[in-house]
């Protein structure tokens, strides 16, 4: 294992070490006479490099896809972001700083801001912000040319991180990525998955000097260097083997997920954003399985208003054709916002979190539930909420929803009187407690993150102990077995949105186990539509049942 | 050309910042590249204030920009060790000083500055630069990294 494979195939090439470039910002104070040159030259620049990411979005549009190119799309509304650009025209009024100076210095501001904060979308969005100031600061300074423009043979690209923008940029000379840094729901991951470039992400061994002969294998996540002959032959038919795959995958797109006795498995995206939602469907995927809406709620500057909510939510839900399952606030834990001040937990993710913290903030709660209500007029969505541990918790989250129907009724707003209520089941009390559970929601779905990491006591980001972090786990497959019994006699679909069900082997397992829905991230869909299709669900029910009673 | 053997100093005799920057802008001056030598030198020193100019990698990189600049330029000065204030404390070995005219408002002074910075980066580009020992060798280098 050396890293994390962020998409699985093979490149055979030579070893390039990409150094990300920090250029340094000649920094100067102007002259009173100068300042309008420089507010005119700030805005022509902004233009060019508005100009510039468009055609970038326009190219990926044709080449990759369109919820690829939503990126750029977000790139250049940071360009249009008016509290960006108000800071940057203050330094060079207020504080008279030169035009890359200004720039600088609010690009670092808000990188350093939402850095801090713990979320990784958050600092994801960091990222965006760094990547555009520097693509303008580098058009000011004449600094635009970048040496991966300059590939021209087969190689296996070594990098802290890259930028969505240098990511988009690798020719077809690009056979692997390799990354120390980066996440798998980085842009720059997201972009390489879907150029289709093997690419490892965390990957922390001894750096390879350029022009080594290498195999980048990420699916067994391994690195061979000078290969032999005979690996590399071995090598080369895998990779036509990998390009077949691929089509084949590709040509399910619009296939349904079911097995071959006709088991249909409802196969669902996790996602947070309307980007990530289109990427759903160019997946093949049929509906949201989770819609993670703490995002909006951290991207925010102050708690998000009904409104903005709404809109968020719509966004979502409009980019895909099928159900969307709105999983209410879940915050607290590692996740905070900026502007709420949380209590100092010893033990935040036995604090208050999620629903517990929605019960304390009933306003906050009822904002939410009005929103997700409205937008149920219009579109297939259901509603579920987190953390439940208990049926009271259950039942007092149930009233606050009554009560935000109440408040839309007396004001003659539309919603959908019946919308769909589940919960996560991410507790290992309501595991045991689904009998009681199951008689007042009409689903649930098993968070296996979260329920992995309360029943085996192990916190996964943790290295010392991430070993025992195992979804495998016999208490945790007997667990989920324990769940759809109790949901099954009721008729309460059950799904999975942990990140288990993106695993092909653990897909298997859990459809044996009879669960009707997989929610996973976007660019799995694919994978586990394939083994669902050539699987039989008797077979599948058999092997489940020889795990449980092992 | 902005650049040329004239506008190398190698060694420069001066061991002060100051002293440094007044000693390249004589020659400048010698050259014509300037009209008011102490107009500019108090342009240089002024932006010295403002924000250090040492870069990082023992480089030091003043500039000014006032009409007392009749034609922009960029100079290439060898010192020994000078304190330049730099904020990472350590002292400097090359100074890169340029002068652009006022009017050339723009930014084809902070474009030299940046491609300079960059390439100063490159360990192989430093390394080059510290072993050239006379101004052919340093036009050389630069030629070679693109800054001609």
């Amino acid at each position: 294992m050396i890293g994390v494979s962020v998409f699985k195939g093979v490149g055979i090439g030579k070893a390039f070490n990409y150094e990300i470039e920090s250029i340094i910002i000649p920094k100067e104070m102007i002259e009173e006479n100068e300042m309008d040159v420089t507010l005119d030259n700030l805005n022509i620049a902004i233009g060019n490099q508005k100009t510039s990411l468009e055609a970038h979005m326009k190219h990926v549009e044709e080449t990759i896809g369109t919820s690829e190119s939503q990126i750029f799309s977000a790139h250049i509304e940071i360009l249009n972001d008016p509290e960006l650009i108000s800071r940057i025209r203050k330094n060079i009024v207020g504080k008279k700083m030169n035009l890359v100076a200004a720039i600088d210095e609010a690009k670092n501001f808000y990188v350093e801001m939402l850095s801090a904060l713990e979320d990784h979308y958050i600092r994801e969005r960091a990222r965006d912000i760094e990547d555009v100031m520097e693509g303008l600061l580098k058009n000011i300074l004449g600094l635009s040319d970048n040496p991966l423009d300059n590939i021209r043979e087969a190689t296996i690209l070594f990098a802290k991180d890259l930028s969505p923008s240098e990511t988009i940029h690798l020719n077809d000379w690009v056979k692997g990525i390799v990354l120390s840094e980066g996440s798998i729901t980085s842009h720059s991951a997201i972009v390489a998955k879907a150029k289709g470039i093997p690419t490892i992400v965390g990957y922390k061994e001894a750096q390879i000097p350029d022009g080594k002969s290498l195999i980048l294998d990420t699916v067994a996540t391994k690195l061979l260097i000078d290969p032999t002959e005979s690996e590399l032959e071995t090598y080369k038919e895998k990779v036509k083997e990998e390009a077949l795959h691929q089509k084949r995958l590709r040509q399910l797109v619009k296939v349904e997920a079911i097995t071959k006795d006709h088991r249909h498995i409802e196969l669902f995206g996790n996602v947070g954003s309307a980007e990530e939602a289109l990427s759903i469907v160019d997946h093949g995927g049929f509906g949201v399985g989770l819609l993670r809406t703490e995002l909006v709620y951290m991207n925010s500057k102050d708690w998000p208003t009904e409104d903005e909510q709404y809109k968020t939510y719509e966004g979502i839900a409009k980019n895909v054709n099928g159900e969307v399952i709105i999983r209410t606030l879940d915050i607290g834990g590692d996740k905070t916002l900026p502007y709420f001040t949380f209590p100092k937990e010893e033990n935040p993710f036995l604090g208050l979190r999620a629903i517990r913290f929605c019960h304390k903030n009933k306003e906050i709660f009822k904002t939410q539930l009005r929103a997700i209500l409205k937008l149920s007029a219009a579109y297939p969505v259901k509603i579920m909420f987190p953390m439940i541990g208990s049926l009271e918790e259950l039942l007092e989250a149930r009233k606050c929803l009554d009560e935000a129907k109440e408040s839309l009724k007396a004001e003659n707003q539309a919603y959908n009187e019946d919308i769909p209520v589940g919960i996560m089941i991410e507790i290992p009390s309501a595991v045991f407690a689904i009998d009681l559970l199951s008689d007042h929601v009409d689903f649930v779905s098993i968070g296996t993150n979260d329920l992995c990491q309360y029943t085996l006591a192990v916190d996964r980001l943790n290295p010392e102990v991430a070993y025992l972090y195992d979804a495998f786990n016999i208490s945790i497959i007997r667990m989920i077995d324990h769940v759809v019994q109790g949901c099954k006699p009721k008729r309460v679909k059950v799904g999975i949105c942990g990140e288990m069900a993106s695993d092909v082997e653990a897909a298997q397992i859990l459809v044996g186990l009879g669960v009707d829905e997989l929610s996973v991230s976007p660019s799995m869909i694919p994978y586990v539509k394939e083994v669902i299709i050539n699987s039989n669900y008797e077979d599948l029910k058999v092997d489940a049942q020889r795990i449980i009673k092992r | 050309m902005l650049i040329n053997e004239e506008l190398i100093v190698i060694p420069v005799q001066q061991k002060t910042k100051e002293g440094v920057i007044e000693e390249l802008a004589e020659v400048a001056f010698s050259v014509g590249r300037i009209a008011d030598k102490a107009k500019y030198v108090a342009a240089v020193l002024k932006r010295e204030e403002e924000y250090s100019t040492a870069v990082g990698f023992h480089v030091a990189i003043p500039h000014g920009k006032t009409d007392a600049v009749t034609e922009p330029f960029l100079m290439y000065g060898r010192v020994d060790k000078v304190d330049w204030k730099a904020l990472d404390g350590e002292p400097v070995d090359h100074v890169f000083m340029i002068g652009v005219p006022e009017k050339e408002a723009g930014s084809t002074h902070l474009q030299i500055l940046a491609k300079l910075s960059r390439r100063l980066m490159k360990e192989e580009f430093r390394s080059e630069l510290t072993q050239a020992t006379d101004a052919q060798a340093i036009i050389d280098v630069l030629k070679k990294n693109e800054l001609l």
